[in-house]
């Protein structure tokens, strides 16, 4: 019976011995974390990920290699000894359980001020954006740029097809280092509003508008897509997020955008202008 | 005597078996013990063809290109062999409507539930024999929806199994929507009906049926879980039953509480108008989860009750801190109701409930820590016998600790952000649900399967399960980890696309080493399906208490006749006095008399 001892010890073993080695493989070649674009609400996120997988990566290894020690310091079946004819520690049951209260309420109250930062403290500033998500696509609409106010008009959220806005299909353009604020809703079904570099994800209600602000800190395109199940095409829900290099570049481009479609013809990536359309409509307002 | 009300027909219902028809006797069945078997057979059968739905996933996300093997040009001629998105998103829903509804909580609660109930506080049967009876024929209707509904106009449902509104209650929204919806949503309704009736069966026989001297802090853990899971599921399952209800109303176009109000009073979904209405698409969510966060606590506590015994009859020593067992398994129940927000920490419901849903949340870890260490405390000390339950068990606490600790992780809410629906969670709930209760449900079947036929089954061939199951499904589902983390959403029939990531050939390669592993693991069960069949009838015969266990259904004879026990058992004492020192032996049954001098041992 001793070698089975040994066998299923190193067996147990391989759990934590795997379970770090593979995040560290992992990490050693990039392909744990995306990479984080955002420098105000990302970084905090991700340093919460820190401070949580620390935390429960010592726990893991620890209470992983105990429970080896234990099998490995077991009796052995054939010896004339009985096993240990304990009932419990109330010394130890209490113990652990305010160790790991302690730690819980520390994880648990360390995460309030960033959640609140990142979903509750909405920023006070015009939308840049309104996001319809609908099967299986985005679109996005933007202010329309004020030539005499030299900013962009006022976007409208609860109507945003009204005159002074126009639209883009799958690509929402934002300028870098700052933070930018969307309001998101849908057509049809659920879908998820989802950008891994920056760390953002909110769910498309239909009937809800919902606001989401994050920033991006390195201009660049990058990747967003759908994370909530919207029928067979909801693998194909991919769109890209354009990261201008400042706020200057950002509203250059608005204006070009502003003045394209004031030329017969139009531009060729806006997809509509038409006010009054289908997309015409009052949502209720969620917050 | 006095606190065994109904034992008067003890005697009389004893000889009743003998005149039975075959068809009283073993299909419909009021014997604790067939029903038990019945719904035992049914679960594992169900798992059978869940698992077959789990490998065409990872065939998808491993080789999205490649025409299924053998099945591929058979079912979808028209796309080379090829799975198609609706096929993937059908596939997804039933593989986890059916591994929860049809397989886990079938398994947990009522097959080894109703086996298991009876014998272990010593009764000859549970107290509402026919209403057990029915609950088993109860998930037939369900089961039989499920199945039919691959037969439909649009196949099976294609919401997931969460069915959220709007894609599951407008029927045009999405092929699945139809029919296969209106059936999903009947099955559920149906698997529930019996679920209700189990539960309401087993807190009645817990109560008023316990032998002689059984005390409630005499009980095994494995009837405690039970007894605190059918508290669990009377409380929550109407809630489900009504969002039930409420979709499928919904679903047939009769009512629209779950449809909002949208654009110029018109819904369009898939060019289909449809009147829109005042509903909360929300509302459901909350309904549906109210249930089904409890929902996994109905998985895995019975899972943790049965191994808390198994572990302690293979390592021949008392289980640590029985009472703390107790109570972490009632905090658990308790906490479970009040943290069903956690899953829509982004879902558009107020963040500010957010906080407080994660702080419950991230508490419910205490009571599931204060279980691990008992556990482990268990085996410190104590002189194992290596046996292929043991394994199973030990193997449940390893994984428990990973699904336990991942789950600090989507509690926290600005965490949760990413790794929302991402593959991260789909490792965390495996870990928990399949990776430990799984394993637990194999280590119950080891355990108890000498009860049932009177026969063991293999262990040579149960290690070799062991040991090939343990590695694959570590390994296989281990990884998903890391592609969550970089970005791999849920449900998705193609994840290529994402391959603009620099990280997207580590994404594939670990798809394809956690599809490979997976595709082993499922072969593996081949010879525990073979070991199951071959032990029933040729195993090697054992006599009633192989395990030398305490507890009292190892005191009636193996497999135990119509009636149970042969005599009323009376208990003197907790069912875990392994390596007493004050007895002979290394175990002391619950039944044997007080021995000389057995009180200066009593546990405080």
């Amino acid at each position: 019976m001793y070698w089975q001892k040994i066998l299923w010890t190193i067996l147990f073993l391989s759990v934590p011995i795997f379970g770090v080695a593979s995040f560290w493989v992992c990490d050693m070649y990039g392909a744990l974390w995306p990479e984080n674009v955002s420098e105000i609400y990302g970084r905090k996120i991700d340093h919460l990920f820190d401070v949580i997988m620390w935390i429960t990566g010592i726990f893991f290894v620890g209470t992983e290699l105990l429970l080896v020690y234990a099998m490995f310091t077991s009796k052995d079946a054939d010896s004339s000894q009985k096993a240990d004819f304990v009932h419990g520690n109330r010394t130890m049951e209490i113990g652990w359980t305010l160790m790991a209260a302690a730690i819980l309420v520390f994880i648990a109250f360390y995460q309030i001020p960033t959640w609140s930062q990142v979903k509750i403290e909405k920023p006070k500033k015009p939308a840049d954006a309104h996001i319809t998500a609908s099967m299986w696509m985005w679109q996005v609409r933007y202010p329309l740029w004020d030539e005499e106010a030299r900013t962009p008009r006022r976007l409208d959220v609860t109507q945003p097809a009204l005159a002074e806005s126009f639209e883009l299909v799958n690509e929402l353009h934002i300028p870098a280092r700052e933070t930018v604020l969307v309001y998101l809703t849908s057509r049809d079904v659920i879908h998820s509003f989802f950008i891994p570099k920056m760390r953002v994800k909110q769910d498309a209600v239909p009937g809800l508008l919902v606001p989401v602000w994050f920033d991006a800190g390195k201009p660049g395109t990058y990747e967003f897509y759908c994370a909530e199940l919207c029928g067979p095409g909801h693998y194909m829900m991919r769109a890209r997020v354009v990261v201008h290099e400042s706020r200057e570049a950002y509203n250059r481009w608005l204006r070009d955008q502003t003045q394209r479609l004031r030329e017969p013809g139009g531009g060729p990536e806006i997809a509509s202008d038409n006010a009054g359309d289908t997309l015409t409509h009052s949502v209720a307002q969620a917050h | 005597m006095n606190n065994h009300p109904l034992e008067g027909h003890n005697s009389e219902h004893s000889h009743h078996g003998h005149e039975m028809s075959f068809i009283r006797r073993y299909i419909f069945s009021t014997d604790h013990k067939i029903i038990g078997l019945q719904f035992f057979f049914t679960a594992w059968f169900m798992m059978i063809v869940g698992g077959l739905l789990a490998l065409l996933i990872r065939w998808q996300l491993a080789y999205p290109d490649s025409p299924v093997p053998l099945i591929g040009r058979w079912l979808w001629p028209h796309n080379d062999g090829k799975m198609t998105p609706e096929a993937y998103v059908a596939t997804v829903t039933m593989h986890g409507s059916i591994m929860i509804f049809a397989v886990i909580i079938p398994m947990t609660t009522a097959a080894f539930g109703n086996y298991l109930i009876p014998l272990q506080i010593g009764y000859r049967d549970m107290a509402f024999p026919t209403l057990n009876m029915l609950s088993y024929w109860f998930i037939w209707p369900g089961l039989i929806c499920f199945i039919a509904s691959y037969f439909t106009q649009g196949g099976p449902s294609g919401s997931g199994w969460t069915a959220y509104p709007t894609l599951s209650v407008i029927q045009q929204a999405a092929p699945g929507s139809g029919t296969g919806q209106t059936l999903w949503y009947l099955g559920l309704l149906f698997v529930g009906v019996s679920s209700m009736m189990g539960s309401v069966n087993y807190l009645t026989t817990i109560i008023n049926c316990r032998a002689p001297g059984m005390t409630f802090f005499r009980l095994p853990m494995t009837t405690w879980s039970l007894f605190v899971t059918a508290i669990l599921q009377a409380f929550a399952l109407p809630v489900l039953t009504v969002a039930l209800i409420m979709g499928l109303l919904d679903n047939l176009g009769w009512t629209a509480f779950f449809v909002p109000q949208n654009f110029d009073g018109n819904w369009i979904v898939n060019n289909f108008t449809r009147r829109s209405a005042g509903g909360q698409p929300l509302l459901f969510q909350h309904l549906f989860w109210f249930y089904s966060h409890p929902a996994v606590y109905i998985m895995v506590l019975p899972v943790m009750g049965m191994a808390s015994d198994i572990i302690a009859t293979h390592v021949r020593k008392p289980l640590f801190g029985y009472k703390p067992m107790v109570f972490s398994i009632l905090g658990i129940a308790g906490l479970g109701f009040i943290v069903w927000g956690h899953h829509m920490f982004v879902s558009g419901m107020n963040p500010s409930l957010g906080t407080a849903f994660m702080v419950a949340t991230i508490m419910i870890a205490l009571p599931s820590s204060v279980k691990v260490f008992n556990w482990i405390f268990t085996v410190w000390g104590s002189k194992p016998n290596w046996s292929t339950a043991l394994l199973f068990t030990l193997a449940f606490v390893a994984f428990f600790i990973i699904g336990g600790l991942s789950g600090i992780f989507m509690a926290s809410t600005p965490t949760d952000i990413h790794i929302h629906d991402t593959y991260f969670i789909v490792a965390h709930f495996h870990f928990v649900i399949m990776l430990g209760g799984m394993f637990g449900l194999f280590a119950a079947t080891y355990h108890w399967f000498p009860k049932m036929f009177g026969r063991k089954m293999n262990e040579t061939l149960g290690k070799l399960h062991f040991v090939l199951s343990f590695l694959t499904i570590f390994i296989g589902f281990y990884l998903m980890h890391q592609v969550g983390l970089l970005g791999q959403p849920r449900r998705y029939a193609d994840i290529r696309p994402l391959v603009d990531s620099e990280a997207s050939y580590a994404i594939m390669l670990m798809n394809k080493i956690s599809s490979h592993s997976i595709f082993l693991f499922g072969a593996a069960q081949l010879i525990f399906v073979f070991n199951l069949f071959y032990s029933m009838f040729w195993g090697e015969k054992v006599d009633k208490n192989p395990w030398r266990s305490n507890t009292l259904e190892w005191e009636a004879p193996s497999p135990p006749p119509h009636g149970n026990f042969e005599r009323t058992p009376v208990v003197y004492r907790g069912p875990y006095e392994y390596s007493h020192p004050a007895a002979s032996e290394d175990y002391l049954p619950q039944t044997h008399p007080p021995l000389p001098g057995e009180e200066q041992y009593a546990a405080h």
